[in-house]
């Protein structure tokens, strides 16, 4: 892991995982799944993201994980950038907003972070669509 | 003789303990999944295809036909030993007429699952541990009403409750035991002679899951008595795609016995080209035992490494396999143990000895995210084990809850990971597991 995740990673096992939870009916949801996670019962990777949105704004974030230190780092960043923001704002969301978080450096961190913005403008997509 | 495996002699026969990434050599720990392979049996298939890449069987008779069959069914004439013979040697079968090429182990036991001659009512038993090969096959007959499926449940300390296997003989119909001798999950080994006796005392047939056992001890399939023994080539330094099926010649020959058959005799479940000696519009007369049950084109190279890796095993002599598997499992439990044993957090799966696991060290975490660590030993340090299932599913999701692998709270994480050791393996390497191990777990805030 890369020293930035470690230490972020360290003060979430130590404080608490604050975004850890879901919502019954969440406006949106979003899963990314790893590939190979059934066959054979591997398993990491595999994250589900609760959203509640009222009048178009992000009001909870919350989140479900199997998933290691790296990808829970991200959600955990992920969930608090978008918490109060509208979806324009929220599409609007970049990896740099999430390094800002960190202490350092990380590449591990910009990835997941890349691969969370995607499922989210896909899923605000689908959300926008299932409500106009 | 010496009781020592000759480590650095061995190491030199597996081209990829040479491989270096980061400038660091792999540290192999899955042999549970799939061993190595040495350049003896490396060579062997290499031979095939660049000497005589043919047909084996009865089909062709020619120069290339006739060294393909000498490799494999043997030359009674010169004195060659074929791969099909070392196997029945190997197990000390009757007779290679006793030895069926299938693809893998889940082949073999689909076979005896298939070609088994059930009656409605009857009763197929399992242990709570079966891998999926084992346990998937009956499942799908018992979905379709063709028989019913109980599992016999591990006694006190993880061990095969015997009392409790005899009491179900008594008041089921149990028709055929089919048990994992070797626990792929655990590393546990019933004691397969005992319990063979008992149910052949109750008239029951017994096969024998031996994927885990066969590749790492000594066994004696007449001395067990077992009457199906199905197991990996590719398990036992063999070439993927190459299993067996052991079983004794009266319960491979259902047809010879007026289509009533031994009871407990099994039928080819696949048939077509080899496995008939005639046929017509309207019929088929099926060849003789092991070959009607082996249809198509075979795995010429594959058979012909099977008889590679069977002597390389020899060779070095499965008692000293075993003692050697056991050293490293005992070093590594004791370690592992002694560093984490009073977290709460590390439990090792199956029985805390390790000489009652052979090879096979498996253990569950529960800490937030514990996920991925196998993927950073291998990138810290080239060590390669497995973590999740193992096939187990069945009893994991028992044990732990059917949503265990599901996404829930980083506080309620647990994963599992094994370690599988085989003779190539060194104490060195079990040292450097163990430090990577400890700095992941440092790192991640575990300890």
């Amino acid at each position: 892991m890369d020293q930035a995740i470690v230490k972020n990673y360290r003060r979430l096992v130590r404080d608490g995982f604050k975004n850890a939870g879901s919502y019954e009916n969440p406006s949106i949801l979003l899963s990314t799944i790893a590939s190979g996670i059934r066959i054979c019962g591997g398993a990491g990777g595999y994250v589900r993201i609760y959203l509640n949105i009222s009048d178009g704004v992000i009001e909870g974030a919350r989140y479900l994980c199997s998933c290691d230190p790296t990808s829970n780092v991200a959600v955990e960043i992920f969930c608090d950038l978008l918490s109060g923001k509208t979806l324009e704002e929220a599409t609007a969301l970049n990896e740099g907003m999430f390094l800002q978080e960190l202490d350092g450096p990380s590449n591990d961190l910009r990835k997941k972070a890349r691969s969370l913005i995607k499922i989210l403008n896909d899923g605000i997509k689908q959300y926008r669509a299932g409500t106009s | 003789m010496n009781s020592e495996i000759d480590l650095e002699s061995i190491r030199e026969d597996f081209p990829a303990l040479a491989c270096r990434r980061n400038g660091k050599p792999p540290i192999y720990f899955d042999s549970a999944c799939t061993t190595l392979v040495p350049r003896q049996v490396i060579a062997a298939i290499d031979q095939y295809y660049a000497n005589y890449p043919a047909c084996g069987g009865e089909r062709s008779q020619h120069w290339f036909a006739d060294e393909v069959n000498n490799r494999i069914e043997g030359d009674t004439d010169s004195g060659i030993h074929g791969s099909r013979q070392m196997i029945a040697e190997f197990i000390n079968a009757r007779s290679p007429q006793e030895i069926i090429f299938a693809l893998n182990t889940t082949h073999a036991i689909n076979m005896v699952a298939l070609g088994f001659r059930f009656q409605p009512g009857d009763v197929v038993l399992l242990t709570d541990k079966e891998h999926n090969s084992g346990l998937v096959p009956w499942l799908r007959l018992q979905n379709r009403g063709l028989i019913k499926v109980d599992r016999l449940v591990s006694g006190a300390g993880e061990i095969f409750d015997l009392g409790e296997f005899r009491k179900r003989l008594e008041n089921q119909r149990i028709r055929l035991v089919s048990m994992v001798y070797t626990s792929n999950l655990t590393g546990y080994t019933m004691p397969a002679k005992e319990m063979i006796k008992v149910a052949h005392e109750h008239g029951v047939k017994v096969m024998l899951d031996g994927a885990q056992t066969v590749p790492h001890e000594a066994i004696d399939v007449r001395d067990l008595d077992v009457d199906f023994l199905a197991f990996s080539i590719h398990k036992m330094c063999g070439p993927k795609g190459v299993g067996v099926l052991y079983g004794k010649k009266e319960l491979l020959d259902y047809e010879s016995a007026g289509g009533g058959g031994s009871d407990g005799a099994i039928e080819p479940v696949i048939l077509g080209g080899g496995t008939v000696v005639d046929s017509n519009y309207g019929d088929y007369n099926l060849a003789e035992v092991p070959t009607r049950f082996e249809a198509g084109i075979q795995n010429y190279p594959g058979q012909i490494g099977a008889g590679a890796a069977v002597q390389y095993l020899q060779n070095i002599g499965m008692a000293r396999v075993k003692a050697h598997e056991i050293k490293l499992n005992s070093f590594l439990t004791e370690q592992l143990i002694n560093r984490y044993g009073d977290t709460g957090w590390f439990r090792i799966l199956g029985p805390q000895a390790a000489a009652e696991r052979g090879g096979i060290l498996s253990f569950a975490l529960r800490r937030p995210n514990c996920f991925g660590i196998s993927r950073e030993l291998s990138e810290r340090s080239n060590i390669m084990i497995r973590g999740g299932a193992f096939c187990v599913h069945s009893y994991l999701n028992h044990e732990f809850g059917a949503d265990w692998l599901k996404p829930g709270l980083p506080t309620d994480h647990l994963m599992t990971y094994r370690v599988s050791l085989y003779f190539y393996n060194t104490m060195e390497e079990c040292s450097v597991f163990l430090d990577t191990l400890n700095t992941i777990f440092e790192e991640r805030g575990y300890l």
